[in-house]
This record gives C-alpha cells, sequence and structure tokens, in this order.
C-alpha cells in the first residue's frame, strides 16, 4: 500500500505519514487546550500565547520536514548536493529550537568540537533533520520517567569517517538495535521507540528519511557519555571555509 | 522444608496483609498455584523491566498447609519485552493471560502452560500479526478445553467435499451444506491448520491468509462464546 | 477539593490540564510515566487518576495492571484521556472497563477543558 521511499532500511511513505499525523494530535491538541484556557478560568492573561506560537511551529516544521524528505527521496538519484557548514546549521537549529525547549523545561546546549570545512549535503535538508530530531528528542527528553536534570545537546564533531551531527541527550535506552528495530515498526506498532517516546516519533523518522536522501541515515551515537540520533557526512573538497 | 523448584508464569497478584502479596502462577507440571510472596509490598523496583508481565521465571516455594504456598526466589528466565512496545499487543496479552486464568480454574494440563508461553512469543513477535496471534490462541483454548469443532464431516456424517459450501451449525458444532455458504474448502483447511497443536508462525506460510483470517476468524470466537453462555 | 493524579507525558499539555483543574479547586499532581505514578499514588492517594495509555516506557496498561493489585487503590476511579480512538482501542475496551476498572475513556483531541473538568468531578462525586 502507498509508494515505498526506501525499500532498503527506510520508512515506507505511507508509514511515516501515519506517523507524522499520529504525532501532529499532540501538539494541536495543546493549541486546541491552551486557547481554551482563558475561556474556562475567565482569565484571559493565563493563555500562553508565546506556548501556542511555539507549539504551531514545531507542528509546521514536522509538516514542511516531512514533505521536503518525500521530495529530497524522490529525487535522490540526481539530488544536487552543495558545500554547507554543519557548525552554522547547528547553531541556527539551536536557535529555533531554543523557545520550544525552554517551554519543556530542558536545558539546550550546542557543542562544535573543533574546526572542520564544509561537508556536502542538501542544506535545507541538514536544517530540517536536526530540527526535526530536536524538537523530537526535547519533548523525549522532558517525558523521560528519571530524575535529575534535564539537557539536550546538538553537537558535531569530526570522526575518521567524516563530520558527524547529532542531538545527544539521557536516552539510557536509546541503543541501535532498537533504533533499527524501530525502523521496521513505523506504521505498524503506535510506538515505535517506547522505550525513548511516548509518541509515534515522526520526527525521528522524518529526520531519518531526509538524511537517507542524501546517503546519510541517522545512527544511535554517543557524545559525551550521552546517547543520541546522528548523522555523518563527508567533508567537502570544493572550498574551505577557515 | 521441601523446596520445589519450577518454571511459572504469573497470571496475577493480590495483595494480602500490610506487605504480602498472593501471587497466581501458572506451571507446567505442578499446575495453577498461588504462593505467598513476603514483603515484597511497595517495592520501588516493582516496575523496574516489568519482569512480572509476560516474562516466564524460574520459582522455587515452599508448599504450605493449605492452598498457598510460600515463595522462596524468582529467577527471570525469559521477558517478552517487545509485548510491551506495542499498546495493542499488550492489551491482547493481558486479554489472553484472563482467558486462561479463567479457564485454568482446575487443575491445568501442561499444555496450557505451553499454550501461553508460544502466545508470550509469537505477541513478542512483530511479524506475526496480533489478529494471527489472537485466532491461534483461540482456536488452541478451545482444543485443549476439548471444544474442537467437528471438520471433517458435515451434519450428516458425509465427509466435507472440496467444491461444496457450507454454514457453520452451532448447535452441531460442524458444517451443514448451504448452496451459498461462506465456508469453502480453503476455509476448512484453514481452520484445521488453526486447530493443530503448533506455534502461530506456523500459520504465517499459508496464502492469502489475511484475506482467510477475516473469514474465519468471526467464526471461532463465535464458537468461544457459544462455549462460554 | 479533590486530589487528582495527571499522568500525561506531554509537559505542556499537563501544565494547561493541571490549570485546568486547578481552577476548580483540586489539587493536582503530575506524573510523566508509570513508575512515577505508583510511586506518587503511594506518597499520596488520589481521589481520581487521569491517564494517557501511550507513555514513555511503561505503558498505561502496565501501570494499571500495577495500580489495580493493590486493594487499596481498587476502587479509585481512573479515567483514561488519550490520543487512541475508539476504534484502536475496541478489541481491548472490555478487558479495560472489566479487568482494569477504566470508568470513562476520552479522546484527548476532542475533550475540550470543560469536558475534563465535568468528567472528572462526576467520578468524584460517585466515589465521595
Amino acid at each position: 500500500m502507498g509508494k515505498v521511499v526506501d525499500g532498503v532500511g527506510g520508512v515506507r511513505a505511507d508509514s511515516l505519514l501515519l506517523s507524522v499525523a499520529e504525532h501532529l494530535k499532540v501538539p494541536l491538541t495543546t493549541i486546541a487546550r491552551q486557547a481554551e484556557l482563558g475561556q474556562l478560568t475567565g482569565q484571559a492573561e493565563l493563555i500562553d500565547a508565546a506556548a501556542i506560537r511555539t507549539q504551531a511551529v514545531a507542528a509546521l516544521t514536522l509538516v514542511d520536514s516531512y514533505l521536503l524528505g518525500l521530495e529530497l527521496m524522490s529525487k535522490q538519484a540526481s539530488l544536487e548536493l552543495e558545500p554547507v557548514s554543519v557548525s552554522s546549521t547547528l547553531v541556527d537549529a539551536a536557535h529555533d529550537l531554543e523557545q520550544f525547549a525552554r517551554q519543556y523545561r530542558v536545558e539546550l546546549e550546542v557543542s562544535i568540537g573543533g574546526k572542520f570545512g564544509p561537508v556536502m549535503c542538501h542544506p535545507n535538508g541538514l536544517r530540517a533533520a536536526l530540527l526535526s530530531l530536536g524538537f523530537a528528542l526535547v519533548e523525549a527528553q522532558a517525558s523521560q520517567d528519571m530524575q535529575g536534570p534535564r539537557r539536550v545537546v546538538l553537537a558535531t564533531h569530526r570522526t575518521p569517517l567524516g563530520i558527524v551531527a547529532g542531538v545527544y541527550g539521557r536516552y539510557e535506552a536509546l541503543n541501535s538495535e532498537r533504533w533499527r528495530a524501530a525502523l521496521g515498526l513505523v506504521g505498524t506498532a503506535r510506538q515505535p521507540l517506547t522505550n525513548l517516546m511516548p509518541g509515534s516519533g515522526a520526527g525521528l523518522f522524518v529526520a531519518d528519511t531526509i538524511m537517507r536522501s542524501m546517503n546519510a541515515q541517522l545512527r544511535v551515537g554517543r557524545y559525551q557519555q550521552q546517547r543520541g540520533l546522528a548523522t555523518t557526512l563527508k567533508p567537502s573538497s570544493q572550498l574551505q571555509f577557515v | 522444608m521441601n523446596q520445589i523448584v519450577t518454571d511459572g508464569i504469573i497470571l496475577s497478584r493480590t495483595d494480602y496483609g500490610e506487605a504480602d502479596r498472593i501471587l497466581t502462577l501458572l506451571t507446567p507440571d505442578h499446575g495453577k498455584l498461588r504462593l505467598m510472596a513476603k514483603g515484597v509490598r511497595r517495592v520501588k523496583s516493582k516496575l523496574a523491566g516489568g519482569i512480572e508481565l509476560f516474562s516466564v521465571s524460574t520459582i522455587t516455594y515452599v508448599k504450605g498447609r493449605g492452598e498457598v504456598g510460600t515463595l522462596v526466589s524468582t529467577r527471570l528466565v525469559k521477558h517478552y519485552g517487545h509485548i510491551v512496545e506495542d499498546l495493542d499487543r499488550t492489551m491482547l496479552g493481558y486479554e489472553l493471560i484472563k482467558q486462561l486464568n479463567k479457564a485454568t480454574e482446575d487443575h491445568p494440563e501442561p499444555d496450557y502452560f505451553n499454550l501461553l508461553h508460544r502466545a508470550f512469543e509469537a505477541l513478542d513477535d512483530f511479524s506475526i500479526p496480533l489478529d494471527l496471534v489472537h485466532f491461534w490462541f483461540i482456536a488452541q483454548l478451545l482444543r485443549l478445553n476439548g471444544h474442537t469443532p467437528n471438520l471433517q464431516t458435515d451434519v450428516d456424517g458425509h465427509k466435507l467435499q472440496a467444491g461444496a459450501l457450507y454454514e457453520f451449525d452451532f448447535e452441531a458444532m460442524c458444517f451443514r451444506q448451504h448452496p451459498s455458504g461462506h465456508f469453502g474448502a480453503t476455509q476448512v483447511k484453514f481452520l484445521r491448520l488453526g486447530f493443530t497443536d503448533h506455534v502461530a508462525k506456523t500459520l504465517m506460510q499459508i496464502k492469502g491468509i489475511t484475506t482467510l483470517l477475516a473469514e474465519v476468524a468471526p467464526l471461532v470466537q463465535k464458537i468461544q462464546q457459544f462455549y462460554k453462555h | 477539593m479533590a486530589h487528582i493524579l495527571l499522568i500525561e507525558p506531554n509537559t505542556v499539555l499537563a501544565e494547561t490540564y493541571t490549570q485546568a483543574l486547578q481552577h476548580v479547586g483540586h489539587s493536582v499532581v503530575v506524573v510523566t510515566g508509570a513508575q512515577a505514578a505508583v510511586d506518587a499514588a503511594d506518597k499520596q492517594t488520589p481521589d481520581i487518576v487521569i491517564a494517557e495509555l501511550h507513555l514513555p516506557g511503561h505503558s498505561g496498561i502496565e501501570f494499571l495492571h500495577e495500580f489495580r493489585s493493590y486493594t487499596e487503590w481498587t476502587d479509585i476511579p481512573v479515567v483514561l484521556n488519550t490520543t487512541l480512538t475508539a476504534a484502536q482501542l475496541a478489541p481491548g475496551v472490555n478487558a479495560l472497563h472489566r479487568d482494569l476498572g477504566i470508568r470513562e475513556v476520552l479522546y484527548k483531541p476532542r475533550t475540550s477543558l470543560q469536558d475534563l473538568v465535568r468528567v472528572a468531578r462526576e467520578y468524584i462525586a460517585a466515589v465521595a
């Protein structure tokens, strides 16, 4: 049923749509309930307009990222990649995630592990993937049944295989086996990554679809004793940024 | 004290007194056991790993004077952890445990333990569709309870014919030939396989299983309902 | 005034629900997961539990299975407020009502704050 976006290891288009649709119930419900608060209490000042805006932005970003993912996968064979600065993209994504993380009382950090040149990728794709990942993992971090500080790190560092960019936090239950199993469960199980997040995890799978179009699918990674999902990108030999 | 060691699957737990709980377990060799687990209430780790639901453990216990023995120790043998990753599977698993608990009010044979164990294995395997697990379980439970329908001959005692169509006669618990019947050779063969002693995954080999399940699962559920009343 | 245990993994949504329930005079404890819910109920017995089924880690079903196994919690009303639709819950809904003592299932996207407050009030009053 439906178009197969990527027959090898990725998520089917119809399953991804299901996942996105399920996820959107949450921010839209949050917006609806916030809007009602003034009416119920007679105190319009209780309505948190910033919260409504942040939830709407997160939901719209997911929709846009999902559509971008479909577009990039359909063009995969002829995708034009450009040199992109990972650190700048990371910083921009963190800026866009800031309000959302604050709303969820999750500390957001950016860690740039050294100076390195640009990578070859689709510029909008990398940004959309990091945002989708970020929104999903911030929400997941906030929902974890655990004690202690809640923190999410957007980090990039160099490895022998390339430049790694990812989103990390205290996700003890996340490992490669679970992630691989989850990719196969999207559209079948309502909570493909039940130990990580209560919902469909749409943001994670949308991010993976985008990066998969560049042959840079997400993998479970570790950064400074934290776990998360990351992509590995090849450095560009075309241009060197200082 | 004579300690007995056996495998067990927990069917239910209830409080007893201030600090204890009574566990009801299904075992292969000792039927259904009720054991007192002393001092286990309000233990903080009670949900950690979810070891009690959908698990097989090796238990050591001592027989009591009455119906309730005393649990000495447990060791987890296998936890079917994937079941709880999916709410639908969790709900079905929970329902199957309840059904089996009810069906084994008297002294159950080892086959009931094996059935529940196999049910956990099937639920834990996401490649096996949930409705298949449900169909298979009901058929197996009916079989163990001695309620396998007659899938060989019709109400008149004639062998079921390959080209004929049938409807199911609940009073006679067998098929009755009917010109516009809903069941033919394919459905009957599938039912026969469903009621044979094997694991759920065996049924996955059947072609057109989704359609077949839609056709025969309601029948099997109705048969189960028939025996409940 | 009643004490409500709210099991809601989305902390922003949880805050909105809390404000609404507190506005009508209830005290609310919010938890995001099953273990925290058991611990919270242990600390202060709730008059009613409002729970999402989709939780990180252990599901709402596991929580209820544990919760209902304690005799002093057997009769506490539990209302589900979940993103699961009635159709999605249909196969197990009898078990939910019969065995796990769910009084009502609310479909979260369509349940207004007013509905939630009303339902909570109904079941709290029924027990009082």
